[in-house]
């Protein structure tokens, strides 16, 4: 297998989770892919069918993508199989001539397999958690040992909080010292937000430059209005919510911080249990009451909508609180803009992308304080509220106080948000996980042939060890008769589209 | 990095990217803070000295002493001893050492003796609940009522959460619901029994023939795994009603099946009634009986398990030395040797917690009964 030019890298990046679906492990692959991409490295995304989306696809800068054909079990996790995939795996590593294999989310079973078949080869494995997981029901217990089994092997691990690595080296007894922490981020420029900046602004922060960039991003800013008017004008569904939410989007720019109209609250998220709706819907009567100009929006779908409807029936709230239902990616900035408070009630996150996106639109973030919510944002972005229905109503009616005083920049919060978050430092700060573990240095210090898998293995506890041991061990002798049945020579190298240069 | 690798595109770079991105090493002395968005200069797998503070560990488990257990454990030992008494009993029936007429004697004994105790019983409790008003403020006395009604109003810790949420809710429906004097409950007792013992006359013969073309082996055997799964499923300690949880409803439905099967192969409808009865009183009418003793006083309590579990002994002794020796056997491991060993290995329980639980929303009772209706 030829190496890659020096200083480049061939990565598989495989989680259960990409797009077409959506959510923050999804995100995160494609953004970081984009990145490594821009950065000259190869990058091939590995992940199940979705629907009769199968086979090889090409997305945005020549990101290749597997859609492998495998059965999705539940929430879009497929079935695992332990050995399964190890053949298809194996001829996309030796096709692609992978160096690194990276793995995504710890419920995902493709990732957890395809760490154990690249370790087999003998592939530097890196993975990543994304998610926070209890210790005591069935589920997590079943999840937490197949992590322990996953992350005894791995070169390194990265987790997106630091609550989530407290959580995670926890879980898979690892040692703290070779987990990293690297957040999401989101991509500001598409969360910019909507009021022009004020003179006001521009006198606190000086120089030509800063005022020729704010000069950009309102030209942007008009251009992106235009093409959403087109893009409502295509399509008649579309078409009320575009101009609604240019309407709102109006209205908010001329009430920012008067009493001529009310405030608007935005919440956004999957209508779930575990998002906080309950709270909410038990909130939302007492907030409607204690602040009569208030507004609220809600976005997004899923099983206890019926539960805010009924409420929103219930106490006659039909003219104050809108449900907009299920909004799409692209359209969250136009629904976000139109808010001047952001409510996130959330039981459990390990990093809430929605917070930063919604920091970026220039709104103030109210959050429940739960997993990794309180290091995201700065005080001054977000107030933080015990999980039940009265630290909400109080952190919210002092987020109603601050906006009510003003003096908030929308476009001073972003840019400051824009300063903390973006991908390009992720992807930096990802890629040195890599070549820590890639570079000549890592070889010398971890014994990567078969004797020191299985004494790692063997760690992981008295039964659950040997067990482990046991299946490294098959999955080697299945790969040595995979290697006799259709040896690697026999696989075509797949070109690199785009080439990678040196 | 990129900056980098373009000032020398024709060096041939070995480590390209572990030079690192900012200036790591000095101004160490910032002290590092729990954050993400702020860029701090220590490396990403940095570990704080504050790592792990806030985790807990057992915060909420509950310290158990034996003797506490071994009385919980009694539950478990009247329900084993009902079983053993319904197989027994049968048993008996099927070899012809006892009459089907003399089981039919038996069960309207007992059936007099269950009314007995929980008439004496619940006018006991009643009489403990009224002088606790008495002495204390109204809503203490209702208080006093709802423990009364359940023997262990204070659920045992270990259960789920959103077991014991349901199950609060459930006593607040019972506290709604209880009918204010004993003696309606006793008539409408009386009247579905009566109901009970007409329905199961009229199905006997129907039950008989059940199994005709199975063998006995497979019936038994049968039988005894839905009894074992009666065991493992029943709700020893019921608040509201035996069947309230789906557990316990399966767990009654398969103490029931395991009595029609071994009833359909007793040949006579009289045999078959008489065992059917015998099984409905025990295991649908007896758990409420026993209730209302354990509530009303903690000696009745105790005898009447050794009353139950001396009068299965008695029942099985005449028939088979080993059955009676393995069931004294069962009883002494689940009432003095499981209790210890529960006891010897809380001490490695560690139940974890910290800022990763998913939080529980603390609403009002109100509010959460109002979400959940719907």
């Amino acid at each position: 297998m030829d190496p890659p030019p020096p200083g480049r890298l061939r990565l598989l990046m495989v989680s259960d989770f990409f797009y077409p679906n959506t959510g923050g492990v999804e995100a995160h692959i494609y953004q970081l892919s984009q990145c490594l991409l821009a950065a000259g490295h190869k990058v091939v995304v590995l992940t199940h069918a979705y629907g009769d989306r199968c086979g090889v696809r090409h997305l945005t800068n020549g990101l290749k993508v597997y859609y492998v054909p495998r059965l999705p079990i539940t929430q879009s996790v497929t079935l695992p199989t332990l050995f399964g995939g190890f053949r298809l795996l194996r001829h996309i590593l030796i096709r692609e001539r992978i160096t690194l294999l990276h793995a995504h989310q710890a419920f995902s079973t493709m990732a957890h397999e395809a760490v154990l078949h690249a370790r087999t080869m003998g592939l530097p494995v890196v993975f990543t958690d994304h998610s926070l997981f209890g210790f005591a029901d069935a589920s997590s217990i079943l999840v937490n040992k197949v992590l322990k089994f996953t992350l005894a092997d791995v070169h390194a691990v990265i987790c997106v909080s630091h609550t989530s690595k407290e959580n995670t080296v926890l879980r898979a007894c690892i040692p703290p010292t070779r987990v990293s922490v690297i957040p999401n981020a989101v991509d500001a420029s598409l969360f910019e937000p909507d009021a022009p900046p004020v003179p006001q602004a521009a006198a606190l922060h000086p120089g030509k430059q800063q005022q020729a960039a704010k000069r950009r991003r309102q030209q942007q800013q008009q251009w992106l209005r235009r093409r959403r008017k087109t893009q409502a004008g295509s399509d008649g569904n579309g078409a009320d919510e575009g101009s609604s939410a240019d309407g709102g989007g109006s209205s908010s720019s001329s009430s920012d911080g008067g009493d001529g109209s009310g405030i608007t609250i935005v919440a956004l998220s999957r209508l779930v249990y575990r998002k906080g709706i309950d709270l909410l819907a038990a909130i939302l009567p007492e907030l409607c009451a204690r602040h009569p100009r208030v507004q609220f929006l809600i976005g997004g779908d899923g099983p206890k909508r019926p539960l805010l409807e009924a409420v929103v029936r219930e106490h006659g709230l039909q003219g104050r609180v809108q449900l907009v239902g299920a909004v799409p990616h692209e359209q969250v900035r136009s629904l976000l803009v139109q808010g001047h408070v952001f409510l996130n009630c959330s039981l459990t996150e390990a990093f809430c992308m929605a917070l930063v996106e919604a920091a970026a639109a220039g709104l103030l973030v109210v959050s429940t304080r739960v997993g990794g919510v309180p290091e995201v944002l700065p005080d001054e972005m977000l107030l933080l509220a015990e999980p039940s229905p009265d630290g909400l109503v109080a952190a919210v009616g002092q987020a109603l106080a601050r906006v009510a005083a003003g003096g908030r920049d929308p476009w001073a919060q972003h840019a400051a948000v824009r300063e903390m978050y973006s991908w390009q430092a992720i992807a930096a700060r990802t890629e040195r996980v890599y070549w820590s573990v890639v570079g000549a240095g890592a070889a010398a210090c971890r014994d990567d042939s078969m004797a020191g898998r299985l004494e790692r293995y063997v760690k992981c506890g008295k039964w659950f060890g040997p067990i482990c041991c046991c299946v490294a061990a098959v999955d080697w002798l299945y790969w040595r008769f995979l290697e006799w049945v259709d040896p690697a020579a026999g696989i075509e190298p797949a070109p690199d589209f785009p080439p990678l240069s040196g | 990095m990129r900056q980098r690798s373009s000032d020398t595109d024709d060096e041939p770079p070995m480590q390209p990217a572990v030079a690192p991105l900012a200036p790591l090493s000095p101004a160490k002395r910032v002290p590092w803070r729990k954050v993400l968005w702020a860029r701090q200069p220590y490396d990403d797998t940095h570990t704080a000295e504050s790592f792990l503070e806030e985790l807990v560990v057992n915060a909420t488990v509950p310290q158990r002493d034996y003797a506490t257990v071994v009385w919980s454990a009694l539950v478990v030992d009247q329900q084993v001893a009902t079983v053993t008494a319904v197989g027994g009993a049968s048993h008996a029936l099927y070899t012809g050492r006892v009459m089907p007429r003399q089981l039919l004697l038996a069960d309207a004994l007992l059936m007099l003796l269950g009314s007995l105790l929980w008439l004496a019983s619940s006018a006991w409790a009643g009489a403990k609940a009224a002088s606790a008003a008495g002495a204390a403020a109204a809503g203490a006395a209702t208080a006093a009522e709802l423990a009364a009604l359940s023997p262990d109003a204070s659920p045992p810790k270990h259960r789920h959460q959103h077991r014991r949420r349901h199950r609060r809710h459930v006593q607040q429906q019972q506290r709604d619901a209880t009918p204010p004097s004993w003696r309606a409950s006793a008539l409408d007792g009386v009247g579905s029994m009566a109901a009970l013992a007409l329905a199961t006359a009229l199905l006997s013969p129907l039950l008989g023939t059940l199994t005709e073309n199975v063998s006995s082996d497979t019936t038994i055997a049968c039988a005894c795994l839905l009894l074992l799964a009666h065991l493992y499923l029943h709700d020893y300690h019921f608040t509201a009603a035996l069947t309230a949880q789906l557990s316990a409803s399966l767990a009654l439905g398969c103490a029931v099946c395991g009595s029609v099967l071994v009833a359909s192969r007793l040949g006579s409808p009289a045999a078959v009634y008489a065992q059917l009865l015998l099984s409905l009183e025990l295991y649908i009418v007896g758990p409420y009986c026993r209730r209302q003793v354990a509530a009303a006083s903690h000696a009745a309590h105790a005898a009447l398990t050794a009353g139950m579990i001396g009068a299965a002994a008695a029942l099985l002794a005449r028939q088979s030395a080993l059955a009676t020796s393995a069931y004294c056997c069962a009883l002494l491991f689940i009432t003095f040797i499981c209790p210890m060993w529960l006891v010897r290995i809380h001490k490695f329980k560690a139940a974890i917690n910290g800022p990763w639980d998913e939080a529980v929303p603390r609403l009002s009772a109100a509010v959460s009964r109002q979400l959940s209706q719907r």
